[in-house]
């Protein structure tokens, strides 16, 4: 078998053996990125795995020159700086072994997954494993920002201290946010008959001061529950946001419409001139508010061919109305 | 609420400062005990009792992963919160977990996990006991009439004692903090 049949690892001994192990066998093995012209001697092979050490593993001298398809996958951990630069640089996949249970089993995977017609894992693979790492990379510090706040606030009572705590619970809010609209960005949406009533129940946060009732008669309807979910996760925490804790929140079916529904509160309601640009990425009314909450659940709507629109509720507060978007 | 006084809680987390708010967190309710590694914490668990084991996931050398396979293999009988920034993937279906948190936990959170892990304990081990009650209630009742069994003192405290225990349970799964955990619990009666 010659080098061209054979993916090419450019990395520590000890992991390439236990990533030959998974291949049976089938894996070159280089220890620095200078060697890996020698390795091949003018051959392709059908992908490249490097580990990222400078100087004597480094993935972007890999990524600026080889043809075949490069995965990076950092031995001892990598960070979502490395990530980013990674993907940005034309690697086919970032693998960070020590995230995943198996870290050989996975590299071995990615790799057969190049050998199969050299088909690369797609967009909703990459952008799986970047929101798993910026996820990680994020919300550690956040933690650990927030233990420390604790502690001090155990400790003497400041005013200081609760503002940054206020601050730091934006910040988890805004990461969340952004996780989600990475999720939201996947591309294959798998839509099934789902009860609403049940997806109502499932988003309304426990032990909530706020108050929720539900309509008879809520629609099934076509939709991609998790989705879905979150779609209505986001409003209410809208409603919460821009109505305060004890807002109380209805959901009930469209009159006039088949399987549309809305979500309408007490609070202060939407002003008309600002209906159309709460959707906006950014845009908040609330101190409480990132400016992705409803951008989020204008995208998750758009996703399944849905309008979403704001008038009043009957007690002047706001109402949103999804439905299927009409064909003219 | 059961009380909490006599349960101790080890807490594993190589960030220290995260460890100590946990410790916080729990301190009032629980006895607890923190360890920074993995190897630590298996060490103290092989030394003393624990009631529950909060493990972050992702630790450098031994991972949270690899913590709660050793204690499942061991068999012990405590239960186990998994701490993680890491979003929870379908890979949390074969874990040997009773809770999953995800970064970053505060106090309510912490605490609400923990009475729930606690309260899930006590429903299990009441389910177990009803059931060993249950099955010789079953014989019995197979092999003597009813008048025979009446006049038997220790069979009228053996149905006293599974009334007693169905309020119990019933009470037991009331008491679930998170109203969506009692729901599922009530659908299984």
């Amino acid at each position: 078998m010659g080098d061209r049949d054979r993916p090419l690892f450019v990395g520590p001994s000890a992991l390439a053996s236990r990533i030959e192990t998974e291949l049976d066998g089938k894996l070159a093995v280089v220890e620095s990125t200078a060697a890996v012209n020698e390795q091949c001697g003018g051959e392709l092979p059908t992908c490249i795995v490097t580990d990222h050490a400078p100087p004597t593993r480094d993935c972007f001298e890999l990524l600026g020159s080889a043809d075949s398809p490069v995965i990076v996958a950092p031995a001892d951990g990598g960070t979502s700086e490395l990530a980013t630069r990674a993907l940005r640089a034309g690697a086919a996949t970032y693998l960070d072994p020590t995230t995943v249970d198996d870290g050989p089993a996975a590299i071995a995977a990615a790799v057969q997954r190049c050998a199969v017609g050299g088909e690369l894992p797609g967009v909703e693979a990459r952008i799986e494993e970047f929101s798993s790492i910026v996820s990680h990379e994020l919300r550690s510090p956040i933690q650990t920002a927030k233990s420390g706040i604790d502690l001090a606030k155990a400790q003497c009572d400041n005013r200081y201290l609760d503002e940054v705590d206020e601050t730091i619970d934006r910040m988890d809010e805004l990461i969340d946010n952004l996780l989600e609209l990475l999720d939201t960005g996947e591309t294959t949406i798998e839509t099934t008959g789902v009860d609403l009533e049940a997806v109502v129940e499932a988003a309304w946060p426990d032990g909530a001061a706020a108050s929720l009732s539900i309509d008879d008669d809520l629609p099934t309807i076509e939709a991609e529950r998790s989705r879905l979910q979150q779609l209505l996760e986001n409003l209410f925490r809208n409603a919460v946001d821009h109505a305060g804790k004890e807002v109380e929140v209805r959901v009930g079916p469209l009159d006039d419409i088949p399987h549309g529904f809305y979500v309408a509160d007490d609070g202060p309601g939407i002003a008309t001139d600002r209906r159309e640009i709460v959707f906006e990425y950014g845009y908040t009314g609330s101190a409480e508010g990132t400016g992705l909450g409803l951008a989020i659940v204008k995208e998750i709507a758009d996703g399944f061919d849905w309008d979403v629109t704001v008038t009043d509720s009957e007690t002047g507060g706001a109402r949103f109305e999804i439905y299927q978007q009409q064909i003219t | 609420m059961a009380d909490t006084g006599d349960k101790t809680v080890l807490i594993v987390d190589d960030e220290e400062m995260v460890a100590e708010s946990y410790e916080l967190y729990l301190g009032d309710e629980y006895e607890t005990i923190v360890e920074y590694s993995g190897g630590a914490a298996l060490m103290e668990l092989d030394q003393r009792e624990v009631d529950l084991v909060l493990v972050d996931r992702r630790m450098p050398g031994m991972s949270g992963d690899v913590v709660i396979d050793h204690i499942d293999k061991w068999e012990m009988d405590f239960q186990v919160i998994m701490v993680t920034a890491v979003d929870p993937a379908v890979d949390i279906i074969d874990m040997p977990c009773d809770g999953y948190l995800t970064k970053p936990v505060g106090e309510d959170e912490l605490l609400a996990a923990v009475e729930r892990a606690f309260s899930i304990k006590r429903y299990e081990d009441l389910i177990a006991e009803y059931n060993q009650l249950s099955e010789k209630y079953e014989v019995l009742t197979a092999q003597f009439s009813s008048r025979e069994l009446a006049a038997e003192d220790r069979f009228t405290e053996l149905e006293t004692r599974m009334e007693e225990m169905e309020s119990e349970i019933a009470e037991t799964v009331e008491s679930f903090s998170d109203s969506k955990l009692s729901d599922a619990f009530n659908r299984l009666h």
